[in-house]
């Protein structure tokens, strides 16, 4: 008996005393404005707001911390809106309408998890300068961070996922995005109108819908997509009119089309592993861009022992072109004798990318046997010699 | 005695080597390659290599051994014998597909030693080789026959192959556009059962990779081509025209037999 009353009294001091315990509840009639310098930390506070903000944050150096906001079903407004210069959001959970920023300055999110409506945006950036978004987690958003106009915004580990566009960016300048992770969206980042917008480190994967894309340019400007791993999209990265764009060291595998560019020119290729796509590039209309060192997994022939293939790789989309018009057709795709024809029929220059030394795998034979293979080997060895023989 | 005869040629050594390079050069430029479906590099390239080459290497062998018998009239002297001709077609065929067959799986087993692929992954490519040289192997047996001569043989084969392999996607692009566009897929998948060096590429892609691998428009059909019912479907298509070519050999054979 005295064992079980120990045992009784072990299992209590084990439970964590108020862990099932509810949030209070706090329905709003008004934003709460926190202004200049104040701080608001709302933990234990679930915050209820429908057709207006549940907070604004205004002045200068205002922080916000620790604040689950709810917002009703068919809300648009907002749940938090911040104005002013250099505020904090630290530890905001909403689910609703989003937060935006609008005509500010060095505004810091924290770790903002949002779980979006689907109709607005998770996290909007507007006319804003030099606003720093790390950790964010969004999820059901129209856009999952909107930025239009502004400049010199940090983006940093933001997961985004089952939303329209998981970063939108409509003509903001030197933007840094870093590690995102962004998959289940319309497209994994649209980029539009801007100059120097730099997306590095990012798992980008897994778009849904007829135009899933991993990344989106349309004239944007300088734009470097490094050290990305593009993935299971139907188009893993489409530039448009966008020209001197720096695509280097990403991995842009198991695509439908890996790259598709449309009047896309003086952009500098190189270093990207595009195997493993259905289409490596499509181009079209596009003119004096640095293809080098890629690695396409066609023929490679590598003399001068640099690791750059002496035999150039050349684009062809010859059957994207004939399945473009008549769909019927793809079923000849991987056909032998289309593969021949590839070969035979060039297609117009304006329609092709040229890589000038694609990179050449350096292969190692390694040892790959098995207790079956050797079985099976010998059988058919003793087979053979036992069929050989006159009866 | 015809399995003992067809291990004995030079050609099932030569065969072997050729496999054993082709595996292990085009497999091992295909390693190292992670990508999202299990349609890797290897199993593309191996199957356009495969696809490519091998119906060509099996016309020729058949059709030329089937025109040698009757430019040197063992026909003639076999035909002596009380043994259907038929039979004789038959034994000659299934020897041939047999120690093929032993070839084969003997340049697999060695190639992987070398070769990173998975078991499924081998498995498939090996029935892909099995299924073109039983197709190959019977057509070239009728070519043969209807040749006559080693010369015409070989060319009968090689227009053969040029028509069925090489200008095959010519063929369907000059033709299949003229149809109404609401009718040329269905257009596509019959025409795919005519012509079976195509039907098995497309059933072994259908098998290792995800069924959007031909577009949108054929995912329902290649979904049901890598089930059960589908290979079923491939194996009766290949079976029937392999038995129509075997019958057709004998039928030649027997006709001319009465002239002779």
């Amino acid at each position: 008996m005295k064992r079980y009353v120990w045992i009784v009294a072990l299992l209590m001091l084990a439970t964590p005393v108020g862990a099932e315990e509810d949030m209070e509840t706090v329905q709003l009639e008004a934003p709460i404005v926190i202004k200049s310098n104040e701080t608001f930390d709302g933990s234990g506070k679930r915050f209820v707001s429908c057709d207006q903000a549940a907070f604004q944050m205004e002045g200068t150096g205002a922080l916000l911390e620790n604040v689950t906001i709810e917002q009703c079903g068919q809300a648009e407004v907002p749940a938090i809106e911040v104005t002013g210069l250099g505020h904090q959001l630290i530890d905001v959970s909403v689910q609703g309408a989003g937060i935006k920023v609008a005509n500010s300055y060095g505004v810091r999110l924290v770790r903002p998890l949002i779980v979006g409506n689907g109709r607005a945006e998770g996290i909007s950036l507007f006319d804003s300068e030099a606003c720093v978004v790390i950790g964010a987690i969004i999820r059901h958003a129209r856009d999952g961070i909107y930025v239009e106009n502004g400049s010199m915004h940090q983006m940093t580990r933001p997961l985004v996922t089952d939303s329209r566009y998981g970063i939108h960016l409509m003509f903001p300048k030197d933007v840094v995005i870093s590690s995102p992770n962004l998959h289940g969206n319309g497209a994994g980042a649209m980029i539009m109108g801007t100059e120097r917008v730099r997306i590095e480190n990012g798992q980008i994967h897994d778009q849904t819908g007829a135009t899933a894309t991993g990344i989106m340019l349309f004239e944007a400007l300088e734009t470097t997509v490094r050290a990305n791993a593009i993935f299971g999209n139907r188009v893993g990265l489409y530039a448009e009119k966008s020209d001197w764009t720096l695509i280097y060291d990403n991995g842009i595998n198991g695509n439908d089309i890996g790259l598709r560019f449309k009047r896309a020119n003086e952009m500098t290729m190189e270093g990207n592993d595009l195997t493993g796509n259905r289409y490596p590039v499509l181009s079209f209309e596009s003119a004096h861009n640095d293809v080098k060192g890629n690695d396409w997994g066609g023929q490679t022939l590598d003399v001068t022992g640099d690791g750059l293939s002496d035999l150039p790789f050349r684009s062809d989309p010859y059957l994207y072109l004939l399945a473009d018009t008549y769909e019927a057709l793809e079923l000849l795709y991987g056909s032998p004798g289309l593969t021949v024809l590839e070969h035979v029929l060039r297609s117009p220059d304006d329609v092709v990318l040229t890589d000038v030394g694609p990179r050449v795998e350096t292969k190692h034979a390694t040892w790959n046997g098995s207790v079956g293979a050797v079985v099976m080997s010998s059988l058919m060895i003793l087979l053979w010699g036992f069929g050989r023989k006159r009866l | 005695m015809e399995w003992s005869r067809a291990l004995r040629q030079k050609e099932s050594y030569a065969f072997l080597i050729a496999w054993l390079f082709t595996l292990v050069l085009l497999g091992g430029l295909g390693q190292a390659l992670p990508v999202a479906t299990v349609y890797t590099n290897i199993n593309a390239t191996l199957v356009t290599v495969i696809g490519l080459v091998l119906p060509l290497f099996v016309l020729l062998t058949t059709s030329l051994k089937w025109a040698n018998e009757r430019e040197s009239k063992r026909l003639r002297l076999l035909s002596t014998y009380p043994i259907a001709m038929g039979r004789i077609v038959f034994v000659r065929y299934s020897a041939f597909l047999a120690a093929q067959a032993i070839v084969i799986t003997l340049a697999f087993s060695l190639a992987s030693f070398l070769v990173d692929l998975s078991f499924e992954g081998w498995l498939t490519l090996w029935g892909y080789a099995i299924g073109l040289t039983a197709y190959a192997a019977g057509i070239g047996t009728l070519i043969g026959v209807v040749g006559r001569t080693r010369l015409r043989a070989v060319l009968f084969s090689f227009m053969f192959w040029v028509v069925m392999i090489l200008l095959w996607p010519t063929l369907l692009v000059a033709t299949l556009t003229w149809l109404p566009y609401g009718t040329q897929a269905n257009a596509m998948v019959g025409l795919l059962y005519l012509n079976g060096f195509e039907l098995l590429r497309v059933w072994v892609s259908a098998v290792s990779s995800a069924p959007d691998l031909f577009g949108a428009i054929y995912e329902t059909f290649i979904g049901w081509l890598s089930q059960p019912l589908g290979a079923v479907s491939v194996v009766i298509a290949i079976g029937s025209v392999i038995l129509f070519m075997l019958i057709g050999a004998t039928f030649t054979l027997r006709q001319e037999g009465r002239y002779d």
